[in-house]
Formats: C-alpha cells, sequence, structure tokens
C-alpha cells in the first residue's frame, strides 16, 4: 500500500516538476532576473495557457458581448492600445486613464499607473467589474463561461475541472499573460553577442545610462517602482497616482516606472497618453520640467542633450523594439485553438 | 495490501472516537431577537427601526486555547459567514482536547491579500473582493435605517484594508464556557449605538473609519447568550 502510494506520488511529483521545469525553460529568458511571480501557487501548463488566451480574446467577459481584453491590449501594440489617449470601454465610457503594454509581467510586482492592483492574479478584476470598463460582475461572467459550449471543455482541460470558478478563470488569464515575454529585441540580441550596434546606437546607450538607467533599468528597462518624471497635472483629470489609493501626501504624483521596449508599438506615451512621439519624451526630460520640486531625486540634475544626441537616444531606444514578440503568433487570436474544441 | 488498508481504516477510527465533534455557531441579534435578513426590525435601546439587508464578514486563524496554551487550530484558514446563509453560520471541527478560550480575527490577513487569486470561501466570485484596488472586503454590513439622509435611507459599510496603516484585521480573544455546542454572539445593536447613522452611513475603502468600525463589532463580540 505505502509503495504503491509513493510510486503515485513520485509519478505526479516527477510529472508536476517536468511541466514546471519545461515552461519555466521555455518562457524565461535566462539573462533576466528573478521573476517575482510565484509559480509554484500557479503552475504553468498548456491547458491553462490556452484557456487564458481564449479569455483573453473573447467578448463574452463584458456585459453586452461588445469588448473583450484585447479590445484595449491589441497584441500588434505590444498589447497597448493605440487608438485613444484614454482607453475606450463599453458603451463608449472613457475611462481614466491609457492602456500600458504588457509584457514581462512577471516580473512586476504591483499594477496599473498607481499601484492599485498587487498581484497580477487579480488585475481582471477591475476591468471586469469597474463600471467605466468591461462592466460585468464576476458571478455572471461565470454563469455565462459556466453555460457555454466550449468552456467547460476547456477549464477540464486547464485545471481537470469542469467547473468554472472566479479562482481558476483569474489563473488562467495570468498563465497566458505570463507567457508574453518580450526578450527578443536588437538590443537583447546585441546582449546576447549575436548582433551589434551601430555606432550611433551604441552613442544612444551611454547616453541612455547617464540620464535615464536610474529608473528605466536593464535589461527590463523598468525597476517598477513608482516615480515623479515632471509631468505637469492635466487639470481635466486631477489623476495623483499612488496618492488616490494611499491618501498619502508622499505619494502625490508617483506614477509607475513604465518598460520602453517595443515604444515603437505603444503610442501615445504615459499615463494619460499625453505625448505622441519618443522625441516628445525626450524633449519633456531636457526642457519640459518646469517643478523642480515635484520631481524624484534621480532626475534633480537638469537632463541636457543636443539635437544629435536626442537623434542617438532615440536610435538605442529603438533598438528594443522586439518584433518577434509583436508578431509571435502564439499570442494572437487563438484559432487554433478554437478550431480543435 | 489489504490488511494495511484495513489498519488505516482502524487507526482512523480510534483516533475519530478520541475526539470529539463540537460545533461553534455564530448568532446575531437586533433589538434583542434573532436577526432576520431584509426584514424592519424595531430596536427599543436605539429607538430606531432598522433593516439589514446584508451581513458577511470573513473569520480566519480560529484557534483554541486551554488557560494560555494553545491546543487546536481549525485546518480551514478562512470562513466566510454570511448571516443569510445558516450553513455558514456553524463552525464544525473535531478535538479531543479541552479548552475555555478561542481566538480569531474577522478579516483576511495582509499574506492572503497579496498572494494572488484564492479558491474555496476566498473565491472573489462570493462578492467579497474590491477590483479597483486590491483586496477583501473583511465585512459587509447592508442596510436601512430613517435616521440616513440617503436615497432610500440606505447605510452600506463595506470594511477592509489589510495594509499599513489601514490594517483592519480585528482580534477577538473570548472566554469558553463548557458544553458541546459553542456561541459566538454578535448584537448589532452595540454596533449601532457606536455609530452616528445621521452622519456615518457609507464607508467604501480602507481607512481610519473602516479599522474603527470593525473594531466596534469585534469588541462587542461576546460568548455568553
Ligand atoms: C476598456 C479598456 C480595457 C479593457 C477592456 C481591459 N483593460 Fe487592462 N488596462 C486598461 C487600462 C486603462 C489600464 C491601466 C489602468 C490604471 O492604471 O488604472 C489597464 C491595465 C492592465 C494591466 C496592468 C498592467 C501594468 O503594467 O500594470 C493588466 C495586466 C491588464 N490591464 C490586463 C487586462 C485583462 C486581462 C483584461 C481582460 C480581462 C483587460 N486588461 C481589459 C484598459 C483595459
Ligand atoms: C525618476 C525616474 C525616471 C527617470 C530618471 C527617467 N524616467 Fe522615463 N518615466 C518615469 C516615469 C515615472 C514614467 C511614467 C510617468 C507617467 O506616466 O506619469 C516614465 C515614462 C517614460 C516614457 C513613456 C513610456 C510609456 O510607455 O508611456 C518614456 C518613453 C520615458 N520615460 C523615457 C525616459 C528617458 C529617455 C529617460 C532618460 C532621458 C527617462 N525616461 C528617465 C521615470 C523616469
Amino acid at each position: 500500500m505505502k509503495i504503491l502510494i509513493s510510486i503515485i506520488s513520485l509519478f505526479f511529483i516527477s510529472f508536476g516538476l517536468g511541466v514546471n521545469k519545461e515552461s519555466l525553460i521555455e518562457i524565461f529568458p535566462a539573462d533576466f532576473p528573478e521573476p517575482t511571480y510565484d509559480l509554484e501557487k500557479n503552475p504553468l501548463s498548456q491547458g491553462a495557457i490556452n484557456l487564458g488566451r481564449v479569455l483573453f480574446y473573447d467578448p463574452i467577459l463584458s456585459k453586452d458581448r461588445s469588448i473583450s481584453c484585447a479590445s484595449c491590449h491589441s497584441p500588434y501594440n505590444a498589447f497597448a492600445h493605440t487608438d485613444h489617449e484614454l482607453s475606450h470601454g463599453i458603451s463608449d465610457l472613457i475611462g481614466t486613464r491609457n492602456a500600458p503594454a504588457l509584457f514581462n509581467l512577471a516580473w512586476q510586482s504591483s499594477f496599473m499607473w498607481d499601484g492599485a492592483v498587487n498581484h497580477l492574479d487579480v488585475q481582471a478584476l477591475a476591468p471586469l467589474t469597474s463600471k467605466s470598463e468591461m462592466g460585468e460582475e464576476l458571478i455572471s461572467v461565470i454563469s455565462k463561461l459556466q453555460n457555454s459550449s466550449i468552456y467547460p471543455d476547456l477549464f477540464m482541460k486547464a485545471f481537470n475541472d469542469s467547473v468554472v470558478t472566479g479562482e481558476h478563470l483569474l489563473k488562467a488569464l495570468s498563465q497566458f499573460q505570463l507567457t508574453l515575454i518580450s526578450a527578443n529585441s536588437k538590443y537583447d540580441k546585441v546582449m546576447r553577442k549575436e548582433e551589434k550596434f551601430t555606432a550611433k546606437e551604441l552613442t544612444g546607450k551611454r547616453l541612455f545610462e547617464k540620464n535615464c538607467n536610474t529608473c528605466h533599468i536593464q535589461p527590463l528597462f523598468s525597476n517598477y517602482q513608482f516615480k515623479k518624471n515632471g509631468l505637469e497635472i492635466d487639470s481635466t483629470l486631477n489623476d495623483y497616482g499612488k496618492f488616490n489609493h494611499t491618501k498619502l501626501a508622499k505619494d502625490s504624483l508617483l506614477f509607475k516606472v513604465p518598460s520602453l521596449r517595443n515604444l515603437s508599438y505603444t503610442f501615445p506615451y504615459m499615463h494619460d497618453g499625453r505625448f505622441s512621439t519618443i522625441r516628445e519624451v525626450i524633449s519633456h526630460y531636457t526642457n519640459g520640467i518646469t517643478d523642480k520640486t515635484a520631481i524624484s531625486e534621480e532626475l534633480k540634475e537638469p537632463i541636457s542633450l543636443t539635437s544629435d544626441e536626442k537623434t542617438d537616444l532615440v536610435a538605442f531606444l529603438l533598438t528594443l523594439n522586439d518584433k518577434e514578440f509583436v508578431f509571435n503568433k502564439k499570442h494572437h487570436y487563438p484559432l487554433e485553438i478554437l478550431k480543435i474544441n | 495490501m489489504i490488511k494495511a488498508l484495513f489498519l488505516l481504516v482502524l487507526m482512523h477510527t480510534c483516533y475519530s472516537m478520541s475526539s470529539q465533534s463540537q460545533s461553534l455557531a455564530f448568532e446575531f441579534t437586533l433589538g434583542n431577537q434573532p436577526l432576520e435578513i431584509g426584514v424592519k426590525t424595531y430596536s427599543k435601546s436605539l429607538k430606531d427601526s432598522l433593516q439589514i439587508d446584508a451581513f458577511r464578514f470573513y473569520i480566519s486563524s480560529v484557534t483554541l486555547f486551554n488557560g494560555k496554551d494553545s491546543v487546536h487550530s481549525l485546518k480551514q484558514t478562512h470562513f466566510l459567514i454570511d448571516a443569510e446563509k445558516k450553513e455558514t453560520t456553524k463552525l464544525r471541527f473535531s478535538t479531543a482536547k479541552e479548552f475555555n478560550r478561542i481566538s480569531f480575527q474577522i478579516g483576511v490577513d495582509s499574506t492572503t491579500n497579496s498572494t494572488g487569486a484564492h479558491g474555496g470561501d476566498l473565491d472573489p466570485m462570493k462578492g467579497m473582493y474590491w477590483s479597483w484596488q486590491s483586496g477583501y472586503i473583511n465585512l459587509k454590513l447592508e442596510g436601512s435605517s430613517a435616521l440616513c439622509p440617503t436615497r432610500k435611507n440606505e447605510f452600506q459599510f463595506h470594511l477592509g484594508g489589510y495594509s499599513y496603516p489601514n490594517n483592519s484585521l480585528t482580534e477577538v480573544s473570548l472566554k469558553m464556557p463548557k458544553g458541546k455546542e459553542k456561541f459566538i454572539l454578535i448584537p448589532l445593536d452595540s454596533f449601532f449605538k457606536e455609530i452616528d447613522l445621521p452622519f456615518l452611513y457609507s464607508v467604501m475603502s480602507p481607512g481610519e473609519d473602516a479599522t474603527q468600525l470593525l473594531k466596534i463589532i469585534g469588541d462587542s463580540i461576546s460568548s455568553e447568550r
């Protein structure tokens, strides 16, 4: 009896580890730091990744079945949104912030521009239940999924249980989003010694390391902390960032440092989408900061760049575009999964 | 193998025989009567008619003590108690140990609050989770009273908050009389006596008010009927 149990558990353990290890190697690049997402609590499996991907593209998640996660997070924009400065939800209610790009989420420990969400798993509750976004209550989403022709089977394949629960819905969405990894830009290839920077890109890299690397730290190009980068408050929005949910004076105007990967796909820039080109952003850092008291320590030294230097800095930033990521079919509309089902 | 299985079953039976199955029942009162959800009730001590439409809260880390020594901890770490669903108001457990004190927390601890999606009573589909900001709602109390200057005289308390300086997790420790069935009594009159409904009728996010109100409820709890 005991032996039998041990054999069975050995089988399960090794099988479990096998799945984990394989996916770990596959998805997390060796030259990146340790991810912060705890995979032991939500071990990756192809079934759950597939389910998350189908959910991500399915407007069934919104009340009037008109909008999916991908409506605001388009794969061709590195999962950001480019049409509008501020993202649009159902009934054209305009959200108050620019939809951020989604990639390398496993390395973030807080989410949203102001960090109001503390874990990737629970992030989806915000668009699912906030009135200005998908306008749907979780419990009715769950019953729609349970009664659909495809989902009980997809949940079964993902979690060995065809009963739809909030926990499994959220964990599947996390799994798909964890696979959105951008690590194949020209910058990454140069770091892996597979390609070489041009002279302009190399000058740009030096300028970047002198002026920007304190917050937009390599190789993720963010420290994922909350900083003030000197943007003047937009009086039509009055968005005070982290202060909005902590109500602590020290958090006023703090916003999350975004990654600078894939900038060519993710315009417009900043939490409210106020800049539409990278050059405008650079000019903000050189000439646009008016109130020197309202910025973080790292930016207290004024930044001055000649026109040529700005061009070089832009050239370096463009090496962070990851075409392979943006055009990776495994992240796109899940046609092949839906065909099988 | 069959022998071993038999032994296992036997051992299990012996074990359960020595421990005693017990229960801990939550009871709620308003106007000195058992609370009825959705029914207007007059409270003499409050000189007010109130109706409670929802009363739900989390209980966690239930531990039994004999004097100073903890003798048993309930295996399930979090329970969602809903005054409207009788089956959720009784916690069952078995222990062979004597105990004369019990401690638990009202709410969900900060570790559970910051480690992603959970299932069972903690599944966000239970409606006890904020969406625009991470965190469990530790306690929901909704209803109406003529004292509230609001639409339909409604009051709404969604109390929670897990991080400094608004950690609202509330410790409760109660002496327990002997007996197989034990009770934990929450008299809502004491809560409403402490708050000023004409001015405080809506608390919907973490903060000083939420923490304070949870403490008031915690302090009003007793084990005597
Ligand atoms: C109506 C547009 C819209 C829809 C639909 C939408 N989002 Fe978003 N998403 C946003 C906006 C805007 C933000 C930033 C919000 C903020 O900072 O307050 C955001 C933020 C996020 C973040 C945090 C990223 C970060 O770096 O902090 C994730 C993850 C995310 N969304 C995933 C999803 C998923 C999964 C869905 C579908 C369940 C979804 N979104 C649906 C607009 C949308
Ligand atoms: C004090 C830390 C800090 C430093 C130093 C810094 N940034 Fe930023 N950066 C931020 C923050 C915070 C934001 C987001 C601000 C917001 O949206 O409110 C941001 C946003 C950006 C964005 C917009 C990205 C997007 O997806 O919206 C770009 C581009 C950018 N920074 C480039 C740079 C460059 C180039 C430098 C160096 C010249 C630099 N940053 C230096 C903190 C910093």
